[in-house]
């Protein structure tokens, strides 16, 4: 499996009027197994670039393909489909459903694309649950789990189809310095032992440097920098 | 499936928003069902009354005036205007009432006592023409079955009279002889005052001075599912074939059903509008509370499409939600009224009349179904097509 994106562009209109280029002309390439990591200062456009990585948004010039199939111009419910079969989200906030418990939040992207039957989805809930330590908090709501017990349960449900990619905005930015780091060896590892591409987008550079490859977003281009 | 179960577990955690959007509905549609269940009943009640006391709609009644009984014999009488009527698949009955001596001591001829009573000597079928439902026993017997005759009390005839088997005596005049009658049936007439019912042809059979001279009845003709014109015309035509000129004879109906009828109408259609009122403000309600709390919900769809919700998907799920709870508020609002009606209709009922109460009225239920359904999806479109515009990228900068 290969994320590719070519020459990403983006603009966004000011309120001033005018325009501001957020992305100009960004190119990178994630393949299985891969953690990729993309640093920038706050605002360069990461959770932009994110965004378009992740079918949440569209290029204004550019192009995405995954295993060299352009999706970036698909219609809108092709790329909601995708994104349940391939994609995987962790968010900065946690953004857990707070009525729905750990188990029913887990189970979200299993009620939309492809079906899935009862049992096997029960089992897959139950298992992404098992690999980041909270199979006996499955009943749990979302306040009464700490924050990184919270992000765990992201990353279960970032995990639970099987994506071919994980896309992680910020994972840790709202936990403490050594939560942060538990969870970020969490989602490393269970990102690889489920054979996912894991793409990290922060600011900050403990986390960049446990990536195969980190990325620094300057100016709306992605240059490299040197590996960790 | 997974669609309807999303919007259940999504309702259940929204309870108040649920809540709030229910009750207004509830509101509406109770009052929506109300009127239509009431509507339905009360026209149920006023009919089963006046057909109980006037005869089943169309009846109309005439006088019957035949110089005198020797004119035209009774029996040919009765035998003519049967062929007319019930050529035309009719019933009829002809009814004089009289004031008669009754003992219901007969045994005992000294200690006998009489007291005053009315008697309903009727020949056709009144049971027919007028819906009088039986307690007891049976109606009396055909016009042609004049031996051994026997009598049909209501119920306050029963309390004074006695029941079926029970003998009374019956004197016409002061001095003309006493017979003795058998109570053969205990009817409902919707009558308070004791009445008893008699053949007439059986009645003259026994005491051939029991009608007067002047033969002078009412006629009563029922044609079921015909115009009110043409019972007028049976009638008509019936008096025409004893004799009687047509245009000397002048059928109505009894009763007051129709301005009755009419009052309830308006009164139903002034509560209609309320309710209607009522719906469209639920359903404003509903559509205000969808877009209230959008703001609240928008990180949740937004978080949906992140996870490969596509926007009919999303769209769906709110109108799902808003019809499910209107289809559930109804389901509850028609069982609420259901038991108002099973509890409140025995109890409208004067239990003189002794009629069966009314069933709930479906249309009720189907009205109270439809106008919730579409309440819930109107007020639930806008905020669908609203939920459904969400930019999965909102999570992103929340
Ligand atoms: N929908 C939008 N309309 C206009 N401007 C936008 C929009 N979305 C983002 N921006 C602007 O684009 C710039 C980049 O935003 P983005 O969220 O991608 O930055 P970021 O690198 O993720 O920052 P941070 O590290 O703070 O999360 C910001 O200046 C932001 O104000
Ligand atoms: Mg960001």
């Amino acid at each position: 499996m290969r994320l590719k994106a070519e020459g990403l562009a983006k603009v966004y209109p000011l309120p001033s009027g005018g325009t501001v280029d957020i992305l100009s002309d960004a190119s990178l390439t994630v393949e299985t197994g891969e953690i990729v990591a993309v640093q920038g200062a706050s605002g360069s456009g990461k959770s932009t670039l994110l965004a378009l990585l992740g079918l949440l948004d569209t290029p204004d010039a550019g192009e995405i393909s995954i295993d060299d199939a352009c999706v970036n111009r698909l219609p809108d419910n092709r790329r909601s489909d995708l994104r349940a079969k391939k994609l995987g989200f962790v968010f900065q906030n946690y953004s857990l459903l707070p009525h729905l418990s750990a188990r029913e939040n887990v189970e979200l992207p299993l009620m939309h694309g492809p079906r899935m039957a009862r049992s096997q989805a029960r089992a897959a809930v139950l298992d992404c649950l098992d690999a980041v330590g909270l199979a006996g908090r499955a009943d749990a709501r979302p306040r009464q789990l700490s924050g990184g017990e919270q992000q765990r349960v992201a990353i279960a449900r970032a995990l639970v189809r099987g994506p071919a990619v994980v896309l992680a905005d910020e994972p840790t930015g709202a936990l403490d310095t050594g939560t942060a780091d538990r969870v970020l060896d969490l989602l490393c590892s269970v990102a690889t032992e489920a054979g996912a591409a894991l793409l990290l987008v922060t600011h900050d550079p403990n986390v960049a440097r446990r990536a195969d490859r980190a990325l620094f977003l300057r100016d709306g281009v992605l240059e490299r920098t040197s590996c960790a | 499936m997974r669609l309807i179960r999303d919007a259940l577990r999504d309702m259940r955690a929204h309870r108040i928003r649920t809540a709030l959007g229910g009750l207004s509905l509830f509101l509406a549609l109770l009052s929506l069902a109300g009127t239509t269940v009431v509507g339905t009943v009360v026209e149920d009640l006023f009919v089963a009354r006046e057909e109980q006391l006037n005869g089943r709609v169309p009846t109309l009644a005439t006088s019957l005036d035949i110089g005198s009984v020797g004119a035209v014999p009774l029996d040919e009488l009765i035998s003519t205007i049967a062929a007319e009527i019930r050529a035309r698949d009719g019933e009829f009955a002809i009814i004089q009432e009289k004031t008669v001596q009754v003992s219901s001591t007969p045994g005992d001829e000294l200690t006998r006592e009489y007291v005053d009573g009315t008697v309903s000597l009727v020949a056709g079928r009144l049971d027919q023409v007028r819906r009088l439902p039986v307690l007891e026993g049976r109606w009396l017997d055909s016009d042609e079955h004049v031996y051994p005759g026997g009598i049909v009390v209501n119920m306050a005839g029963r309390e004074v009279y006695g029941g079926v088997g029970d003998v009374v005596l019956l004197q016409g005049s002061p001095h003309a002889t006493a017979y003795p009658q058998r109570i053969v049936g205990v009817i409902s007439d919707g009558v308070g005052g004791a009445m008893i019912y008699q053949s007439l042809s059986s009645a003259v059979h026994f005491q051939p001075h029991v009608i007067d001279a002047v033969f002078s009845s009412e006629l009563l003709v029922h044609l079921p599912g015909e115009t009110v014109r043409e019972v007028a015309g049976a009638i008509r035509d019936a008096s025409a074939a004893l004799g009687v000129p047509k245009d000397s004879v002048q059928p109505a109906v009894k009763g007051d059903l129709d301005s009755l009828l009419g009052n309830l109408a308006m009164m139903e259609l002034g509560f209609g509008v309320v309710s209607g009122v009522m719906l469209l403000v639920a359903m404003l309600g509903l559509l205000n509370i969808g877009l209230a709390t959008f703001r609240e919900r928008a990180r949740e769809l937004s978080l949906r499409r992140a996870l490969g919700a596509t926007r009919l998907r999303i769209f769906g799920l709110v109108v799902a939600g808003t019809t499910l709870l209107s289809l559930g508020v109804a389901v509850i609002a028609i069982g609420v009224s259901y038991l108002a009606v099973a509890w409140l209709t025995p109890r409208l009922i004067d239990p003189a009349s002794a009629l069966a109460p009314p069933g709930y009225p479906m249309l009720a239920a189907v009205i109270s179904l439809s106008a919730s359904f579409g309440a819930g999806l109107i007020g639930g479109l806008a905020p669908a097509v609203a939920a459904a515009r969400t930019s999965p990228t909102r999570l992103l900068r929340a």
